[in-house]
């Protein structure tokens, strides 16, 4: 059973800054046809920066090891009964390539159902601008299969 | 671009948004899709891990491409920040080859924060039988009508 007292547990602030080119991919992989996603020059005639990043870009920003498995690691859960039960984002305002937000990610909730068949992680990552202004955020909720 | 989001903002609660389908969903798009999220989890990236360590016949589709294909439905037919919000809720695996139907219906409609905010519920069902992969739930702002 995963220990709950790393509930409110807080990771290191880290920054991240959104890449173009990751983020073209990115909107190839989808297929995503609005071509403000991949265009830089429709993006800047529609006055923006650079591309916009896709609702669900933000998910890369905290997409890295240090924060991924190291959270995993920290609260000793096995990758192979892992799945990704639900996620949520909040996106304050688009955001363009070339911007660096910094990030806190938190572990926000831990229980478990069908006595602990199941076990299930909550975290939580805010992301403030370089002005400090809020800009977005995303939750998610692990599931740990233990069967 | 504008008149795309006049036709979103002339929807109202029960109406259906432009359906989406992945196409059968390949191992190549599963890759395409580990490199432009980096989300490198064997389990979508290696069959042998896939096989011999989770227990299952094959690698598996990202979640995360599944909610990435729903959100289509809001930045595709409109402009970029249009998207406030998106939740979506992964009820089973994925698997390659599924093709996945992506639709979304308003289940509000109101002004918010000096935008028209739609709210949809969004689904992402499996062509073959129906099954019901993920649902959702996504905030829209569009043009008032």
């Amino acid at each position: 059973m995963i220990d709950h007292s790393f509930i409110g547990f807080e990771m290191e602030p880290f920054d991240a800054t959104l890449e173009k080119g990751q983020m073209e991919l990115f909107a190839k992989a989808l297929g995503e046809k609005n071509s403000i996603y991949s265009d830089e020059s429709v993006a800047r005639a529609e006055g923006y920066s650079s591309i916009v990043a896709l609702p669900t870009y933000l998910i890369r920003l905290g997409t890295r090891d240090d924060l991924t498995y190291g959270l995993f690691d920290k609260l000793g859960i096995d990758l192979a009964k892992l799945l990704h039960g639900e996620q949520e984002f909040i996106l304050e305002r688009p955001l363009c390539a070339g911007e660096t937000l910094r990030g806190v990610k938190k572990v926000v909730d831990i229980f478990d159902k069908k006595a602990g068949a199941l076990e299930f992680v909550v975290t939580e990552i805010l992301y403030h601008d370089e002005n400090d202004r809020f800009a977005g955020s995303e939750r998610c909720t692990f599931v740990i299969r233990n069967r | 671009m504008s008149d795309q989001t006049q036709d979103l903002g002339s929807l109202d609660v029960g109406d259906a948004l432009p359906t989406l389908q992945t196409g059968p969903i390949s191992r190549h798009t599963i890759a395409l899709y580990a490199a432009g999220s980096s989300d490198l989890n064997p389990i979508h990236t290696d069959i042998d891990f896939a096989r011999n360590r989770a227990g299952l016949p094959d690698v598996i589709v990202h979640g995360m491409f599944v909610m990435g294909y729903l959100a289509k439905i809001g930045t595709e037919h409109a402009p970029a920040g249009a998207v406030r919000r998106i939740k979506t809720q992964f009820r089973t695996m994925t698997n390659v080859g599924d093709n996945l139907v992506c639709a979304g219906k308003v289940t509000d409609k109101q002004a918010r924060d000096g935008a028209t905010i739609l709210t949809c519920a969004l689904e992402a069902t499996r062509q073959n039988d129906g099954v019901v992969v993920a649902t959702g739930e996504i905030d829209i702002a569009v043009s008032a009508t």
